[in-house]
């Protein structure tokens, strides 16, 4: 620039200032949380419209055939079982990093070849009422479908090609944002299968670790009381944070709950509960109107993310 | 005579042509928010730098991060016909700015007393140039002061982000015979104002 004011003025700019370190990350997070309050809105608009996210996650993810299962190896102790928690009550305790491997050896052994004691099943094919309420143990003991136990007597044992296998999966199945807090609830709902090869459970369990967001497992107890090893994913899109309540015996599940960690939308403030579900030791889903002498959370569907919708 | 600068493109936009347009992005966005995202990285620098100049470095990061909030929530309105959004962006970050009038004040006043860099201190490295160059700055900090804020802003738009005129317009909202109003007149006034010092200062030595 030839003009001598206009020189100096760029000078004075020359040295432009840095930004911050940092600030464009604050910036994206701020700016996340005014796409989820927007994505959160228009969900709530949908909500009738729609049965709940989880059915959609899993319904195309088994027909398009995929089958995974973590196992839970319980190194950590239980507490004896006596615990009177209540879902965001209950005294939990870090067990520290690495401990779903622990956990998943000690769950289910570390054999590969073990036959699986098959103590029920789950019909993930099954209308929406069973698939929203999680998995429904058949109490007579009968096995795997034939199509699934043939799957999940193919796949892989490798944690990392297992989860590669969920992703793919989920990928395929047409969920719009097959992210990680879809992954861990696929991989999660397998891990929880009593139906599945223990040594497949084992697997998927110690796959689990490699989705982003993954808590450290945790001594807690559910919406019973009942002290239980408790697996976790954050979704720090959403602010959602998914816990699968086992049994520290057999990881079979005790509870499955969701809920908002952080405040992204007014309509659903930190607490509020997303998802939740108790089964008993049949691996039926406990009616809270047949328990009422539990606090049972009220559940909140339409602050579910809609990422987890198919299109 | 003030003569616009010349542009290649938009800035930060990278040397990828296949990258989409800031318009394409926006667009885009109307259906997927997240596509939102790419344009706080393409444009953030250049922003938190003129808000850092004008209002100082506390309150930059937040402007900057307000502006990007606020174009989001807003970018329905954005002219898709125009592919860089960075003028659009200024535009928020000058609303945004008129609520931090004392601020700017306060910052030029403080380069009125220290200049533009802070760096008294460094005494080694301390010349008769830097002197001469701070002594300038503190002036030219004064006469800014000096100017309304609707010139100011005209002008450090086209000194400092090398924003056309028709790109000032739209970021101010205002024709583009305005802005070349408002720039004369800034410049004018600003370059009587260093013409006054200069020869204040010629005075007292001799």
């Amino acid at each position: 620039m030839d003009d001598p004011d206009l020189q100096l003025l760029r000078t004075f700019r020359a040295d432009e200032a840095e930004p911050p370190v940092g600030m464009q990350e604050r910036i994206e997070e701020r700016l996340w949380q005014a796409i989820m309050v927007e994505e959160s809105s228009r969900a709530s608009g949908r909500s009738s419209q729609r049965p709940g996210w989880f059915q959609r996650l899993l319904r195309p993810l088994v027909a398009a055939g995929a089958a995974a299962t973590l196992a839970l190896g319980v190194a950590i102790a239980s507490d004896g079982g006596s615990g009177t928690g209540r879902l965001g009550q209950g005294a939990v305790q870090q067990a520290g990093a690495g401990v779903l491997d622990a956990t998943a050896n000690s769950l289910f052994g570390g054999s590969t070849t073990t036959p699986t004691p098959i103590m029920g099943r789950i019909d993930l094919t099954d209308g929406d009422e069973r698939l929203v309420d999680g998995p429904q143990h058949d109490s007579s003991g009968s096995a795997l479908e034939e199509g699934h136990a043939d799957l999940a007597r193919d796949l892989s044992r490798d944690p990392d090609e297992l989860l590669r296998a969920v992703r793919s999966s989920i990928a395929s199945s047409g969920v719009r944002d097959p992210n990680d807090a879809v992954a861990f609830h696929v991989a999660m709902r397998w891990v929880a299968d009593p139906a599945v090869p223990v040594d497949l459970r084992a697997a998927m369990l110690r796959s689990v670790e490699g989705i982003d967001g993954i808590d450290d497992a945790l001594v807690g107890t559910d919406v019973l009381g009942r002290s239980g090893i408790i697996i976790g994913q954050l979704d720090r899109a959403s602010g959602i944070r998914s816990q699968y309540v086992l049994d520290p015996a057999d990881g079979s599940l005790f509870e499955v709950r969701a809920f908002m960690t952080a405040y992204l939308d007014p309509a659903c403030p930190p607490g509020t509960v997303t998802l939740h579900a108790a089964y008993d030791d049949a691996g039926e889903r406990v009616d809270p109107n047949a328990a009422q002498w539990v606090a049972w959370p009220q559940v909140v569907e339409a602050c579910a993310p809609t990422v987890l919708v198919s299109s | 005579m003030v003569t616009p600068p010349q542009h290649d493109g938009p800035p930060d936009r990278g040397a990828d042509a296949d990258e989409p347009t800031d318009a394409e992005l926006i667009a885009r966005s109307i259906d997927d928010p997240r596509a939102f995202m790419p344009l706080v990285e393409r444009h953030q620098r250049v922003l938190f730098g003129y808000l850092a100049r004008r209002i100082g470095r506390d309150l930059a990061e937040d402007v900057t991060s307000e502006t990007f909030t606020r174009a989001f929530a807003q970018r329905h309105r954005f002219d898709l016909a125009r592919d860089d959004a960075r003028p659009w962006l200024f535009g928020i970050a000058t609303n945004l700015l008129r609520n931090q009038a004392r601020s700017e004040v306060r910052q030029l006043r403080a380069y009125t007393r220290h200049g533009a860099d802070d760096r008294s201190h460094d005494d080694h490295a301390a010349s008769d140039a830097r002197l001469d160059a701070a002594s300038q700055t503190r002036e030219l900090a004064a006469a800014l002061e000096a100017l309304n804020p609707g010139d100011r802003e005209a002008l450090l738009m086209f000194a400092w982000n090398d924003m056309s005129y028709e790109d000032i317009a739209e970021a101010l909202g205002i024709p583009v015979g305005t802005v070349r109003s408002r720039l004369n007149r800034a410049r004018r006034i600003v370059q009587q104002h260093l013409e006054t010092t200069a020869t204040e200062a010629g005075s007292g030595r001799s």
